[in-house]
């Protein structure tokens, strides 16, 4: 029973049920959206060793899926990812309204993901690109105020990436006339060398979109921010990484085909380069905190991106790494933040403070998070960050590199902002009676806080799978241990002993602060302090996390004024203003249009001849 | 003795057509568009007609003038129904006054 078509029937017929569900037995909801996501979880893991390749013809296209260790890779991280951000959901969505809708659409993405990975040919592709599209779509608007013009901006964005793919399957079809991928892949060369970079151009459009490319990216904060956040957490962790997959086969399959690579690589890897320090200086000014973790996962989408375009096996392997691991501490970031959410109602970094105490597990989650954020050792994020720039310095890409350490390093400055404005700092009177979240939401999120930590330790278990994954680009061999690193010098890194150092040090750290300061920690609120002998009112703003980073903020305020998003606006505002003739044609008169109608006959009359070589 | 050929009912069904034209486009009271239509139509039966007798195609010409004359009557009918209502409502039948459906 386990095959791609269970797969589709159960994802796509569980997110039908569980809409009727809602509408008549609303207790079965919740049942019937864990068991599909489960279910999926189970065939997908399941997926490799029994399932077969299914075809069929439709029209004169043929539908092709198929199984492969690079789609199974991307698959996981779908189905793991959605089982997390559904039960996560129960309690957080438990006081929203239509939830039947939330709930399909959110499944249908599930689906629609699916669909994409195990597609190998580009129409199934399109179709479903085009499913999951609509379906993020939907939840993207699903709440509050500003959705609609945020849900258009994302809509625009991903219809011009579409359309861009849709070119290029359509270029491809009349001149390969096949739609396979794999053929594709065998007779690109057969294309003309314009053709070529046309294809390539269109399908980096259309994927980069999707993973928030630097000039593309412009929906993604916004988007981030405004859906509710189990789905959040999936957006950001597995429907971004559609557009890393996508793009990790233009890259090395297409690309690596043609003359233009070595440019392609330079430009990909550059623009990668250039999204990522630019989205980490727009995390560190941002005052909420769904919007700070949504330019961060742009940055670490534009490391991804470098990681691919650079092109070596090592490289290839940092940013798949990159990938899943981006995945799982995205999610968990968004969903501690969506914890702090649900209890205080606010995600604002000015606002709520001094959360530690209330909800320690949120904490550390967040904690484990923004560790494997930054690539400090113990954690996941270490083992990515390093085979990436080994990987950018061992291709001589040194100034890659540099822009790469610079974002890396500025990253720290809104992790912190991050941690230390919700859960450090000063406690707010009106936090008092905070409760940590519960069960539904802190067991996903510490679950997967741990596994950081295992990936950490023992990055094999990451790096096996990856290898294998990486046969699908061609014959790279692998020879990693389950817990080191190696680098091209001969050195290796023993994980263990790096994460049992620091350990060591971080506990005899902690130990030694607690044991010296007991007697003397004294809890105090934003109201407790002094301001030159007079007492602050209760309306005052004294968090410490306001204006955090002013000096920062000023500095970086040139490239800030910039913004991608004003160039856009600016576009729309002069096309509006160009079109704005039209107004005056298209009067709203009746009389004026039946003018209209008989003057066009009239130039038809004169000029038929001419058009249609009527004699008259 | 002046013989009355195609031209000069061709002649009389422009004239026809470029009063109902301007009767169209220029006056504001909707009646009046109304009758412009119908000697829009009316210029087009007389072609139908004339070429028909002049033309040599057969009773075809006839025909198809009954049936703008029947369709006419039938436009008539309900562009006269709306424009009573429309009177009801506004109070009077000004086409460049009415647009309330124009947004």
């Amino acid at each position: 029973m386990v095959s791609l078509t269970t797969l589709y029937e159960i994802t796509f017929g569980g997110a039908i049920l569980a809409f009727i569900a809602q509408h008549t037995i609303k207790q079965l909801r919740t049942f019937i959206v864990i068991v599909t996501s489960a279910l999926g979880v189970y065939i997908v893991w399941r997926l490799p060793s029994q399932a077969t390749d299914i075809s069929f013809r439709l029209g004169d296209f043929q539908i092709l899926w198929g199984v492969n260790e690079y789609s199974q890779l991307f698959a996981l991280l779908i189905a793991v990812l959605g089982f997390f951000t559904l039960i996560y959901s129960i309690d957080f969505m438990k006081e929203r309204e239509r939830l039947g809708y939330f709930y399909m659409n959110f499944l249908i993405v599930i689906g629609g993901m699916y669909g994409i990975v195990y597609s190998q040919d580009l129409i199934s592709l399109f179709f479903f690109w085009e499913i999951m599209t609509w379906s993020s779509f939907m939840l993207v608007i699903y709440c509050c105020d500003d959705a609609q013009s945020i849900g258009l901006k994302y809509f625009v964005f991903s219809a011009i990436g579409a359309y861009a793919m849709l070119t290029a399957i359509v270029l491809i079809w009349a001149n390969l006339e096949t739609t396979s991928l794999s053929v594709l892949f065998e007779n690109f060369t057969n294309l003309s060398s314009g053709l070529q970079i046309t294809v390539i151009v269109l399908f980096i459009v259309g994927f980069g979109v999707k993973s928030a490319m630097m000039p593309f990216h412009v929906w993604a904060p916004d988007a981030y921010a405004i859906s509710p956040t189990p789905f959040t957490a999936l957006f950001s962790g597995a429907l971004s990484k559609m557009g890393i997959w996508g793009l990790g086969i233009v890259l090395l399959k297409l690309a690596a085909q043609s003359g233009f690579y070595v440019w392609v690589q330079d430009i990909v890897a550059w623009i990668g380069a250039i999204t990522a320090l630019l989205a980490t200086f727009y995390a560190i000014v941002q005052t909420d905190a769904k919007k700070l973790l949504a330019y961060s996962s742009i940055g670490q989408l534009g490391y991804i991106i470098v990681g691919l375009a650079i092109g070596t096996p090592l490289s290839i392997m940092s940013a798949l790494f990159l990938a899943m691991l981006h995945g799982i501490f995205k999610a968990m970031l968004f969903m501690s933040a969506g914890a702090v959410f649900y209890r205080t109602g606010s995600t604002d970094m000015n606002e709520v403070t001094g959360l530690i105490r209330k909800m320690p597990w949120t904490f550390l989650t967040a904690l484990f998070g923004i560790i494997t954020v930054a690539g400090v050792p113990p954690l996941g994020g270490f083992a990515a960050k390093w085979m990436l720039y080994e990987a950018t310095i061992q291709s001589g890409h040194y100034f890659l590199v540099i822009v790469l350490f610079a974002a890396s390093t500025a990253a720290f400055l809104y992790l912190y902002r991050f941690i230390f404005s919700l859960f450090l700092g000063q406690e707010e009177k009106e936090y008092a009676d905070i409760k940590e979240a519960p069960l539904t939401m802190t067991v996903p999120m510490v679950i997967m806080a741990l596994f950081t930590l295992v990936v950490g330790v023992f990055p094999g278990i990451f790096i096996n799978p990856i290898g294998n994954a990486m046969g699908y680009f061609g014959n790279y061999t692998f020879n990693w241990d389950v817990s080191s690193l190696l680098n091209e010098w001969g050195n290796h890194v023993d994980m263990m002993t790096v994460v049992m150092t620091i350990g060591a040090i971080f506990i005899i750290a902690a130990i030694f602060i607690t044991i010296k300061n007991y007697r003397t920690t004294r809890y105090v609120t934003t109201k407790d302090i002094h301001t030159s002998g007079e007492i602050p009112t209760e309306n005052e703003n004294l968090t410490y996390a306001v204006d955090f980073y002013k000096p920062f903020e000023r500095a970086i305020a040139p490239v800030l004024k910039r913004s991608i998003d004003k160039t856009y606006n600016l576009i729309a505002e002069n096309l509006e203003s160009a079109f704005d003739f039209l107004r005056y044609v298209y009067t709203g008169n009746g009389q004026t249009y039946a003018l209209y109608v008989v003057l066009f006959l009239a130039v038809l009359m004169v000029f038929a001849e001419l058009i249609f070589g009527i004699q008259l | 003795m002046l013989h009355v050929g195609l031209e000069h009912f061709l002649f009389v069904a422009a004239i026809l057509f470029s009063l109902g034209l301007y009767g169209i486009i220029t006056r504001k009271n909707a009646i009046m568009v109304l009758m412009g239509i119908e000697l829009v139509l009316n210029a087009a039966n007389i072609n139908f007609v004339a070429f028909s007798r002049f033309g040599n195609y057969g009773l075809g010409g006839q025909i198809i003038a009954l049936f703008v004359i029947i369709l006419a009557a039938a436009e008539a009918a309900i562009a006269l129904a709306i424009v009573l209502n429309v009177y009801k409502t506004f109070v009077n039948v000004n086409v460049d006054e009415i647009n309330n459906l124009k947004e």
